[in-house]
């Protein structure tokens, strides 16, 4: 009797309980969509004041994950059968159906009567009374407020986008620099020049720089890491020659004919390195005895086993064989078995040491293309218009018939400078590459490509905040057009007007990221081609450095 | 007594109705303080009739000892009114023997129902002589404890108007009656009723419903209605909230209540609920039950602070905003 009497209740009160659940959903998805708006408006409001990449995105998933988040809180906080049974006692039943529920292990008389009064009013239940749709007023309005911001801020324009183009811009330009390095790296494992402790080191170099670039999109913090990684790479490459410096006198060191050249290499005196090397030739051609002879061609064969480098290690163990065969041979000892050799110590002495130059050259590279993005936002026309001088590089290499050389290339154009943002190119370039050694320098001219770039129309604010320097090099191809009307009068004068911007904002003076990346690559490439000591090196590269930073 | 059947159970409505009609035709209107006089009967419980003089106060005791064929005594409580006069005392009475000896005579007391006419008139002393009958139903006198005939009801009446010379009830006395009922004057119509049923015509005499044993297993009976937790809940809450001191009571009670009601207070509302809810046809206790017996049950039990007497507040007053502020 009592199951059948407490299922009939049950059964009794289902139906209310579908509406009173579906209504309580209803207000649980309500409360939610409210929630994800003001999430929603949060978001929009932080992205006008920090660039959130992927703007959309955060919104459109968190949202759904509030709203599900609501709808999980309403599956837990679900009315119960007891709050079901209040609900319907609160609309005339005068807690009949709660008291049902809590007597249902009741079968005494009262229990009996009482669940069969609750019954007979529950048949007689008009479950319409029970409303689904509930929502508070103050959620309506809140909800509409929400909705009416949500639109107003979808309006407004927001000053954050540009950033994100221009971060959108320095990913792409970083991806392509990895692309570049990758390149260089398949290159330098192929390269036998340099030695493969070297290979690994930079090889080790290279992943951490291209870890440290997975997802960067800020500029400044990308051309830090590249400007760590290079200074790692001058600094590595300056600790081998070094030690390879070192290694080499302290084996010419052993003998006396060569002390002299010793000191001279382990001082890094290219001048000291070239009177001794003289010297040396001059021995040769005067003749030497046996014994003299063989003691150099011993020192030398020496200093090529402990040589790291294989081109110095070939050098020097070429001038060791020419040295043993015309020994051999009873001939006279020729002097210019030296001669590759001479050269060789005077660059390493000098600190031209250009095994990695692809790799250097691609960092370089990476850096340009990355100011140059970040600096992009409306000025597109004036850098397409410009020099040609990113075809140099390619062209300098073309130059260069063994080894990877550096070049610099320049170019005239035209462009239309209507401040559009698309226009085309047509530049002729010309490549001068430089190697490690006069054989490894060339010259190349090739007509330079003709392309057409076209660029979304910036907003001029995005590289107001840069300082704005003078470009002489804009004056010849680049400049500003002056036009003068000229008008016929009676007098015969004419008159002169400049509808330019005036001299403030004369094109021959742009934002300085806008040619940060070429001035940097130019110095960079001049490093490369002219023997500049050092320390004098690592100044330049500090001073670009700083200019990011 | 029987086990409570539903046949018993289902009769009960109708039962007080039939005594409701009974009383109904001596007494003109005051439909609800005869339902409540009933509802305080049934539970078994005392009242307290507050009321000017020439409303039907006595008439009404008298007739429902009659329709409750109950018997019924009436004691005109005055200043001189000594305990003795309504326990009753030992006298020295000679036996049939010629010996003499104390023997019991009993007071007015001593009835099924007993009126208090004009309650507060009488000394506290012998107000307090009450006090053991109405709690125990039962009177000691000389040391013998007397039990009282059931069911034993007493109820008083008092005049609010007339205070000069009165000796106002002390709290623990006001604590023993289960309902303090306000009699009003009755209106235009019910006066034409009375006045047609009193001056003309023929006597109605109302006949009787039920004898004592049908009172006390109605009794039995309401004291079985189910009650929700929640119901109860609220109902404790409701008693709770009248105390100043408890956290969370109601703004009302802590400004203008001095003493809030005692467990008694819970006892009766409860009681009287289930009572009504029976006489409503229904099995089970409502919100609306224990709202209805909160005001007879309590306004009697919360004792105004000065402020409260000051504003002129009254109880009812407070309970009203109590309601209005506990949430069901």
């Amino acid at each position: 009797m009592k199951t059948a009497i407490n299922g009939a209740i049950y059964r009794a009160m289902l139906p209310v309980r579908k509406r009173i659940l579906l209504r309580h959903f209803i207000n649980y998805v309500f409360l939610g969509t409210l929630a994800a708006l003001i999430y929603a408006i949060a978001w929009i409001i932080a992205s006008f004041f920090y660039p959130i990449m992927g703007l959309d995105l955060y919104i459109l998933l968190g949202a759904a994950a509030v709203l599900a988040l609501f709808m999980v809180l309403g599956m837990v906080f679900r009315p119960s059968l007891t709050k079901v049974a209040y609900e319907i006692d609160d609309r005339g039943l005068q807690q009949r159906v709660i008291t049902s529920y809590e007597m249902s292990g009741r079968n005494d008389a009262f229990a009996v009567l009482q669940r069969r009064d609750t019954l007979k009013r529950l048949k007689s239940f008009d479950y319409g009374s029970i409303p689904v749709w509930v929502i508070p007023k103050r959620w309506l309005y809140a909800s509409a407020a929400m909705a009416a911001i949500l639109i107003v801020l979808s309006f407004i324009p927001n000053p954050q986008d540009d950033v994100i183009r221009e971060r959108l811009r320095v990913q792409e330009a970083i991806d392509k620099g990895l692309a570049d390095i990758d390149k260089a790296e398949d290159e330098l494992t192929r390269e036998a020049e340099i030695s493969d402790e070297q290979k690994q080191d930079i090889t080790k170099l290279l992943e951490e720089l291209k870890r440290d670039l997975k997802d960067q999109s800020d500029y400044k913090e990308a051309m830090k890491d590249i400007s760590k990684t290079e200074e790692a790479l001058e600094k590595m490459l300056e600790q081998t020659r070094l030690t390879q410096m070192a290694s080499i006198a302290r084996s010419l060191d052993k003998s006396d004919i060569t002390k002299a050249l010793a000191n001279a290499v382990e001082g890094q005196d290219a001048e000291a390195i070239e009177s001794e090397m003289e010297r040396l030739k001059d021995m040769l051609r005067q003749g030497l005895d046996k014994e003299t002879a063989a003691e150099l061609q011993k020192a030398l064969a020496d200093a090529a086993a402990a040589a790291s480098d294989p081109q110095l290690k070939e050098g020097l163990q070429a001038a060791a064989d020419a040295m043993a065969s015309d020994m051999a041979a009873g001939t006279s000892l020729s002097s210019a078995a030296l001669d590759g050799l001479q050269e060789q110590l005077m660059q390493m002495a000098q600190g031209v040491s250009g095994e990695p130059a692809d790799m250097q050259y691609a960092l370089q590279q990476m850096k340009g293309q990355i100011a140059q993005a970040a600096g992009q936002g409306g000025m597109q026309v004036a850098s397409s218009g410009g020099t040609g001088s990113q075809n140099s590089g390619s062209e300098g290499q073309d130059g260069s018939d063994r080894n990877s050389g550096s070049g610099s290339g320049s170019g005239s154009g035209n462009s239309p400078s209507d401040g559009s943002g698309s226009g085309d190119s047509n530049g002729s370039g010309s490549g001068i590459g430089s190697g490690h050694t006069n054989q490894d320098a060339g010259n190349s001219n090739s007509s330079g490509s003709s392309g057409s770039t076209n660029k979304p129309e910036g907003d001029p604010d995005s590289y107001a905040e840069y300082e704005r320097i003078y470009d002489p090099t804009r004056l010849g191809d680049g400049g500003e057009t002056s036009h003068i009307t000229d008008k016929p009068s009676d007098s015969g004068d004419s008159q002169q007007t400049d509808v330019g911007n005036g001299l403030g904002s004369f094109d021959g003076f742009i934002p300085y990221n806008e040619v940060f990346g070429d001035y940097q690559s130019q110095a960079m490439e001049s490093m490369e081609r002219s023997a500049i000591p050092p320390n004098m090196r690592e100044t330049v590269r500090q001073y670009f450095s700083s200019l990011v930073e | 007594m029987d086990e409570i059947n539903a046949e018993m159970i289902e009769s009960f409505a109708d039962k007080v109705k039939s005594i409701e009609g009974e009383i109904a035709k001596e007494i003109i209107g005051q439909r609800e303080i005869i339902r409540q006089v009933l509802m305080a009967v049934i539970a078994g419980g005392n009242v307290l009739l507050e009321g000017v003089p020439g409303l039907g106060k006595t008439r009404l005791v008298k007739t429902l000892g009659h329709v409750l064929d109950l018997s019924f005594n009436r004691i005109q409580f005055t200043p001189d009114l000594m305990p003795a006069d309504i326990t009753g005392t030992n006298i020295i009475m000679k036996d049939e023997q010629g010996n003499n000896r104390f023997s019991f005579q009993p007071g007015p007391i001593f009835a099924n129902i007993v009126l208090a006419d004009e309650i507060n008139r009488a000394t506290p002393k012998t107000q307090s002589a009450l006090l053991e009958a109405m709690q125990e139903h039962s009177v000691t006198v000389a040391g013998q404890t007397r039990g009282l005939p059931e069911p034993y009801f007493v109820l008083a009446t008092q005049n609010p108007l007339e205070q000069e010379g009165t000796y106002p009830l002390p709290e623990a006395q006001l604590d023993r009656f289960f309902f303090k009922l306000l009699v009003d004057f009755p209106s235009l119509e019910e006066l034409h009723a009375i006045i047609e049923l009193t001056t003309a015509g023929d006597d109605v005499v109302a006949h009787k419903a039920v004898d004592g044993d049908a009172i006390l297993q109605l009794r039995e009976i309401a004291r079985h209605v189910p009650i929700a937790r929640g119901v109860q809940d609220y109902a404790l809450r409701l008693v709770l909230a009248t105390h100043p001191e408890i956290d969370g009571a109601p703004d009302v009670a802590r400004r203008y209540v001095r003493y809030g009601s005692s467990p008694r207070g819970a006892q009766a509302i409860i009681s009287a609920a289930k009572v009504r809810a029976l006489m409503e046809g229904r099995y089970n206790v409502s919100f609306d039950d224990i709202k209805y017996a909160a005001y007879p049950a309590l306004r009697h039990r919360i004792f105004l602070n000065f402020e409260g007497l000051a504003e002129g507040r009254t109880s009812d007053g407070i309970i009203d905003e109590i309601i209005d502020a506990l949430a069901e």
